[in-house]
């Protein structure tokens, strides 16, 4: 069995439960047209060989490069070293996020113009560029992460009383944003090869997670800050339109240019980093360069055909879905968001690279179909939570964000501190280009349907519950290991 | 406790595809062998387009089990079976005769018909995660020059928690230290006092011999 066969084997399984699910609505009257589900098999054959692909890729080409990048520095044993190159590959991987170029642009238009993309794209790299120059502190300095984030999540607290309301769904939104398909394998990378060099296994094995979540903390900072000092209040103009084509195969082969061009850029300055620094610290034989370089542009290809696959295929059925059941079938809605929640996750890209990292980093003991339903069922719940505040107007993010920031930090005292870092990093994960697109389009569909509910107002802040819920979710199943473990134990003792 | 011949153990290494790693281990248990430790791996395949294409690699995990001869290739017989092992790429197993294995309460260190002093065996000691330097330290202390850690996970006959149907296998680290047999006694010795492997569910140690050695000084 090979690799690419294993891996599209992994994928296809995940690809299947959201297949299953839409095939069936289909045969609901007045779901969805043929040229929408025709539109979806094509949009799901691309999403199964894409991500195969882009996995295979990041096997071979983003994982090593960014173990290389993480060793090298920190066998430089130069804490100034260390924290100039944690700056630099947090702004360039930052500012390459096709996500976060996406989010930029629709907080310019509605906010008319006052907060321009630039600057927001600016700003938000600059917070991820210092926060992972912070992560990296933390590592080489030993400080615990529990504390970190909770001195972290402090300052978003104190922060996200002062900015304008709306700043605080846009905040958590980019974090969820900045942490996309690219961004999370190289730094799960980084980390793994930055704590490979502790003596202690324990300690390096806690440390292997836990910089995605401290990065994605820079971007909520980063944008708050902008709001409390640009002092903007309300939003205007409206969500963009969706353009629904009546075409096949048109809509696929437009938006493939589209996703290349995307993909391209968000590669670039990885592909920078790797040969300025084989050039000049690395000196990889000439296999092992190539077997990188050969990994980066699988990488460009698999994630080329996912994107377009997703954008092309899934996001009119996920807006039609959420039309359909907006319009008098509420409670349903919610169920239904549960369970689309819950299945979607699962062809999250990030979502299959970090359950295989703790695979790897554990030997096995955390295994990643336990990870993948834990994460997929707080998933399911947050998006059927933003359902619910779609249809009860009085409810606002705030009123979920801060009980599910307490008790996730809370709850990061009492669990085993390899999960910590596990269940932060998975709120980034599992934030990535599917919950963005499919998700949000259900969502916005729900919205459109629901008298009195504003498109705008509640299709920010989505990302942020589903960045937060996994979080919970993942603490509990650290606690259930806990507690197995510790049964085993005292059984020793007997 | 009861005092069993040396020859009576042999350490079973089945390599398989990934994800087989506790299902073998499982098959093992119904069959009689006490635990197991597994790690993960890489195997690969000679094809040259593959070897362009950088497809050459699959993911393995390598199954060790230690246990009495009869019991291992009784244990070994079922899982080639169960595993297909017989068709291409479902996986291999090989058995390794032992000199010792300590650290479960059933079996003990055996001095008796000790090979001739000069050879070298390699030392198996497998560990909870996070004590292997420990080992090292002891091991060290009398006498060893060094060792290396292998991180895996496993599950001896006491480990059975189960979350949502999974079987959970805590995680280990397997030291292998090279040394001469005149040494390994207090080796061992300075091992099972230092991490307590005489407990139950402290650890196991196993030794085998080793016919040749290249790079030891």
């Amino acid at each position: 069995m090979n690799l690419l066969f294993e891996k599209f084997k992994e994928v296809f399984y995940s690809i299947l439960p959201i297949t299953v699910i839409v095939t069936v609505m289909y045969f609901i009257p007045g779901t969805l047209t043929n040229i929408q589900l025709a539109r979806f098999f094509i949009g799901a054959a691309c999403v199964t060989i894409g991500l195969s692909i882009f996995l295979l890729g990041v096997d071979i080409g983003i994982t090593p490069l960014g173990s290389h990048v993480g060793t090298a520095m920190s066998k430089s044993n130069k804490l100034l070293f260390v924290i100039i190159i944690g700056l630099i590959l947090g702004f360039f991987i930052s500012i390459a996020e096709p996500d976060l170029q996406i989010l930029s642009q629709q907080v310019e238009s509605v906010t008319a113009g006052a907060i321009k993309s630039s600057a927001l794209l600016m700003i938000v790299s600059i917070g991820v560029a210092i926060m992972l120059a912070l992560g990296f502190i933390r590592m080489v300095l030993n400080f615990p992460l529990y504390i970190f984030l909770t001195v972290a999540y402090g300052v978003i607290l104190i922060l996200a009383v002062i900015a304008p309301p709306e700043f605080r769904a846009i905040s958590f939104d980019s974090s969820g944003a900045t942490t996309g398909a690219l961004a999370v394998p190289f730094i799960l990378a980084l980390t793994v090869g930055v704590s490979a060099l502790k003596k202690d296994s324990k300690a390096s094995e806690k440390d292997s997670f836990g910089l995605v979540a401290i990065v994605s903390t820079g971007a909520i900072i980063s944008v708050l800050l902008m709001g409390i000092f640009k002092n903007i209040t309300g939003l205007y103009g409206s969500a963009d339109a969706l353009e629904e084509s009546n075409q096949i195969i048109a809509p696929f082969l437009h938006q493939f240019i589209e996703s290349l061009e995307e993909s391209f850029i968000a590669l670039l300055p990885l592909t920078v980093i790797f040969i300025v620094f084989q050039l000049i610290i690395l000196k990889l034989n000439r296999r092992a360069f190539s077997r990188i370089m050969k990994g980066l542009i699988y990488t460009l290809i698999g994630l080329t055909l996912f994107m377009t696959g997703v954008n092309s295929g899934f996001m009119g059925v996920g807006t039609a879905l959420g039309e359909w059941i907006g319009d008098g079938r509420q409670i349903w809605a919610v169920l239904l968001g549960l369970l689309l929640g819950i299945v979607t996750v699962l062809a999250e890209p990030a979502v299959h690279v970090l359950t295989h990292q703790i695979e790897n980093v554990t030997a096995g003991y955390v295994k990643r179909n336990i990870v993948m339903l834990t994460l997929a069922v707080g998933v399911g719940f947050a998006v059927a939570l933003s359902i619910v505040r779609v249809l009860v107007e009085p409810l606002q993010l705030w009123h979920y964000l801060l009980p599910g920031y307490i008790i996730s930090i809370a709850l990061s005292f009492f669990i085993p501190k390899l999960f910590v870092g596990i269940a932060f990093d998975s709120g980034g994960v599992a934030s990535g280009p599917m919950t963005t697109t499919f998700i949000l389009a259900f969502a916005q569909g729900v919205a459109k349907s629901v008298p009195g509910a504003d498109v705008l107002r509640d299709a920010f802040g989505m990302i942020a519950l589903v960045a937060m819920a996994p979080i919970i979710t993942l603490e509990l199943l650290g606690l259930l290991y806990k507690i197995k473990t510790r049964k085993h134990n005292h059984e020793d003792g007997a | 406790m009861r005092t069993v011949r040396k020859v009576g153990f042999e350490l079973l290494v089945c390599v398989v595809n990934a994800e087989q790693g506790s299902k073998t281990l499982q098959i093992a248990k119904h069959h009689g062998v006490r635990g197991g430790t597994i790690c993960m791996a890489r195997g690969t395949m000679s094809n040259k387009m593959l070897e362009f294409l950088e497809l050459n690699d699959s993911r393995k995990e390598v199954v060790m089990m230690v246990a009495e001869r009869e019991i291992i290739i009784d244990a070994m017989q079922t899982i080639a079976h169960e595993m297909h092992f017989t068709k291409a790429h479902h996986g291999i197993g090989i058995t390794i005769p032992l000199s010792h294995f300590l650290g479960t309460k059933h079996y003990n260190y055996d001095d008796g018909g000790a090979p001739e002093m000069g050879t070298m065996e390699a030392i198996f000691t497998v560990v909870d995660r996070g004590l292997a330097e420990d080992v090292i330290e002891a091991a060290k202390s009398a006498g060893a020059r060094g060792g290396t850690i292998i991180n895996a996970r496993g599950s001896g006959i006491h480990e059975d928690s189960v979350i949502f149907a999974m079987p959970i296998e805590p995680e280990k680290e397997i030291v292998l230290i090279i040394a001469n047999n005149s040494i390994t006694k207090a080796i061992t010795d300075s091992i099972r006092a230092a991490l307590h492997i005489d407990k139950p569910n402290h650890g196991i140690i196993f030794i085998a011999p080793v016919n040749e050695t290249i790079g030891l000084r």
